[in-house]
């Protein structure tokens, strides 16, 4: 088994679609991280995903998988590594069970002992057909099967989408579980950016194919602010520490990504922290001058 | 692997295979009712009944060499379900995958190979003739053209994305091969001999009721044995062709 500072290398991806450019996308995930990957539907989460995996082709860029290439060592890092997709891939027909009987025989490091473990924790019947079961137990097998053959690095695209917030926690506690050793890795896309903060240890932002903010998650929070205060206050703030501004009735609220810079600047109005949501917001926003 | 393989392929296909198997049987027994009726209502000469029976012998192999032959159930479901994609992210190479398909596909040619025997033998009991190859032969011969046939068509539904391409491609492959089947049957009768007597035959079953007429019949579509070989053989190189061509396919990514 190689070593490697890094679960995923990104360096550079493009990728064009009519209507549509992945524009040179590069993030790191650390080895033994979280990292959430948000951005609205469409801005290209699920194609960094799918280029990722090898699943769609590139224009141009480097992937590196737990330090191995991602085209020239593809079935080695495919053996060591888990795919949650949003919807279930599974054929209906089967049951729990059979899909025991199938991996065993895909991945040479699984543990059915360990499937059975989180079976029984997700409450999953063994012999019902999966076309029987509702959204989320459909969820929790994907990830009973993702989980059970010691992958180091877990790719999930929306896993969490559509599942009530009782189901969501449920799962998000587990993934934390399962990367408490230090040597697993998970990269987690998502539009449910409460879940993220609960989780990530770092965040990539992606907007239209484009790379906006990626870092610490905490950096982000303690980094970016809200400013609140009247619409004619707004000429009192230098534009350069503007993200974008959302105005109502009552005033305007001014993103600002340098929090403390911006507490001495502005001492006169409020300044709040923020959340990842806001931040998402302001940022798709930005090339507006105000926005509600 | 390839169990692992060979068993989700199987599991998957089951449920069709067994709706073929039960309108197999709805057929032979419907099949079975008119020759009991024939015989025991005394309505035709031995050899109306030899010439029935061996008719119904080749409807058999056909109808299960065609059933067989050209399921698709798995290249269906693996793209309404989104495992043909998920199946990217595993650890499965093209050759694995293809390798498992095309084994399953050998082994459900081989059991119903064994089904079409197994049924044949009662109709030539009943028929009072002697046990022929020649609906194995006939058998044979048809899966090897589906064979065919069904290389194409996967290669153009693999380029499928998603289930709505995929219904339209089944849609065009499957308008295209009833032309070319139409334009082969007209080529067929009015270009060869032997297609040319086969419709003479057809015409004189239609408007005499003659177990001469039908015996003549069924002695131009009996496939002799030396051409049942061949096409045994063919079969496997077919197969063989079918696995390279699925692999090419499988190595295919998302553009």
């Amino acid at each position: 088994m190689n070593s490697y500072e890094n679960a995923i290398e990104i360096s550079g991806i493009t990728k064009k679609y009519d209507g549509f450019t992945l524009d040179n996308v590069s993030f790191n995930v650390l080895k033994g991280s979280i990292m959430g990957f948000i951005g609205q539907n469409g801005a290209g989460k699920s194609t960094t995903i799918r280029s990722l995996l090898g699943i769609t082709k590139i224009n141009s860029g480097e992937i590196k998988l737990l330090g191995l290439d991602h085209l020239k060592d593809e079935t080695q890092i495919k053996k060591r590594i888990a795919v949650v997709f949003d919807e279930l891939p599974f054929h209906d027909i089967f049951t729990a069970k059979d899909m025991s009987k199938i991996f065993s025989g895909i991945y040479p490091q699984w543990n059915d002992a360990q499937y059975k473990k989180y079976l029984e924790r997700f409450e999953l019947p063994l012999k019902k057909k999966i076309g029987d079961f509702s959204k989320g137990m459909k969820m929790k097998l994907q990830i009973a099967c993702a989980l059970s053959h010691g992958a180091e690095l877990i790719i999930m695209d929306e896993p969490t989408s559509g599942l009530d917030p009782v189901v969501r926690d449920e799962i998000l506690r587990i993934f934390m579980e399962y990367l408490e050793d230090g040597e697993r890795s998970i990269l987690m896309s998502s539009h449910i950016t409460s879940d993220l903060e609960k989780i990530a240890d770092c965040v990539t932002f992606i907007d239209h194919g484009r790379i906006l903010l990626s870092g610490y998650k905490d950096e982000l929070l303690e980094t970016h602010g809200v400013l609140k205060c009247s619409k004619e206050q707004l000429s009192e703030i230098d534009p350069s520490d503007v993200v974008s501004t959302r105005v109502n009735s009552f005033g305007a609220e001014v993103m600002v990504s340098d929090r403390a810079s911006a507490s001495y600047k502005y001492s006169g109005m409020l300044l709040e922290p923020t959340t990842l949501e806001e931040i998402m917001l302001f940022y798709v926003n930005r090339d507006k001058k105000e926005w509600a | 692997m390839t169990k692992a393989l060979i068993f989700r392929e199987l599991k998957i296909s089951t449920k069709s295979y067994l709706a073929s198997l039960l309108l197999i049987v709805a057929m032979s027994a419907m099949m079975f009712l008119a020759l009991y009726v024939m015989i025991s209502k005394d309505l035709g000469s031995g050899e109306t009944v030899r010439g029935f029976s061996l008719i119904m012998a080749y409807t058999f192999a056909i109808i299960i060499g065609g059933t067989i032959a050209s399921d698709d159930t798995v290249l269906k479901s693996d793209m309404a379900c989104g495992w043909h994609r998920y199946s990217l992210a595993l650890p499965l190479t093209a050759h694995d995958k293809a390798k498992a398909k095309y084994i399953t596909k050998a082994i459900v040619i081989a059991v119903c190979g064994v089904l079409v025997t197994l049924i044949c033998i009662p109709v030539f009991i009943i028929g009072k003739t002697s046990y022929s190859l020649a609906p194995i032969y006939l058998y044979i011969c048809f899966v090897d053209f589906l064979l065919v046939y069904d290389i194409i068509r996967q290669s153009v539904l693999m380029r499928a994305t998603d289930l709505k391409s995929l219904k339209k491609l089944g849609i065009i492959v499957g308008a295209v091969l009833v032309v070319i089947v139409i334009a082969l049957e007209y080529a067929f009768t009015s270009v060869s001999e032997l297609g040319r007597k086969i419709e003479k035959v057809m015409t004189e079953v239609e408007t005499a009721d003659s177990p001469t007429v039908l015996n003549k019949y069924t002695s131009y579509i009996t496939i002799p044995a030396h051409v049942g070989v061949i096409a045994l053989v063919l079969m496997f190189v077919i197969l063989f062709a079918s696995y390279l061509i699925t692999r090419k396919n499988y190595e295919r990514r998302e553009d």
